[in-house]
């Protein structure tokens, strides 16, 4: 089975966080997108939105609980306005 | 590391709406007004119905946007079909939406929301119900078997 972990971060800190993941064996996939947000942060740089990264990570299910942790700490999830991760299962993978 | 905790949110759903590049902020804004937090919107290119429609198809833009937005349980139904509408899904061609469970969820929460979430919530006492009194029972009816009777006498 297999999890997916998605991070909604700060710009900038999502290809720091792939920099850090990539080599981990645990982790099937990584990827990074660019977006835009309108609630998770403080600052506010076009109107109402700012800009964020959203990483996607893929990792077999038995992994997903430590590289949840891993992830959350990473985002200093205990400081206000530091972001969002989830966790959410997937069906089917192939490669 | 030592005092910080990571509290995990469950029950939580994401909503994943794609649309045509610019429609994404009435979408985000029928969201926050049946009570979504806000959303984030990312860049997309769409393929498909475009190519299927012929002609028609030029109406379409190829340049989409991705909306995500991460809503409770009890608000999910409420919230999809405001993005459903104002987003004019019903209509050919203008995207597609569809919603996921999530395990869990973490993020920072305000100590006091926290406080307040760990209250113990006060148990309803179950209200006394009233003592069965004796049943009736049910009056003879006379009236019927006196019928029989004379029916019987007929025969």
């Amino acid at each position: 089975m297999i999890t997916e972990i998605g991070a909604f971060l700060h710009k900038g800190t999502g290809n720091k966080l792939v920099a850090q993941l990539k080599d981990d064996k645990r982790v099937l996939g990584i990827y990074v997108e660019a977006g835009r947000t309108e609630d998770l942060f403080a600052f506010r740089e076009f109107g109402s939105a700012s800009e964020n990264d959203i990483v996607t990570i893929l990792v077999e299910t038995k992994n997903a609980d430590r590289l949840f942790k891993l992830v959350s700490q990473k985002a200093a999830l205990t400081e206000p306005q530091s972001g969002l991760v989830y966790q959410m299962p997937l069906h089917k993978r192939a490669s | 590391m030592a005092g910080r905790q990571i509290t995990y949110l469950t029950d939580a759903l994401m909503i994943t709406c794609i649309v045509q590049a610019s429609q994404a902020d009435k979408v985000v804004k029928a969201a926050q007004d049946v009570g979504a937090q806000g959303a984030t919107v990312t860049y997309a290119r769409g393929t498909g119905i475009r190519e299927r429609m012929g002609l028609m198809g030029v109406a379409i833009d190829e340049q989409k946007e991705m909306i995500r937005i991460i809503v409770s349980q009890e608000q999910a139904d409420r919230v999809f079909e405001a993005m459903y509408l104002a987003g004019d899904l019903d209509k050919p061609g203008m995207g597609i939406m569809f919603m996921n469970d999530l395990d869990r969820v973490a993020t920072y929460i305000p100590d006091e929301v926290m406080a307040d979430a760990l209250k113990p919530t006060p148990q309803k006492k179950p209200a006394k119900k009233p003592a069965k009194k004796p049943a009736k029972k049910p009056a003879k009816k006379p009236a019927k078997k006196l019928a029989a009777k004379k029916a019987g006498a007929k025969k």
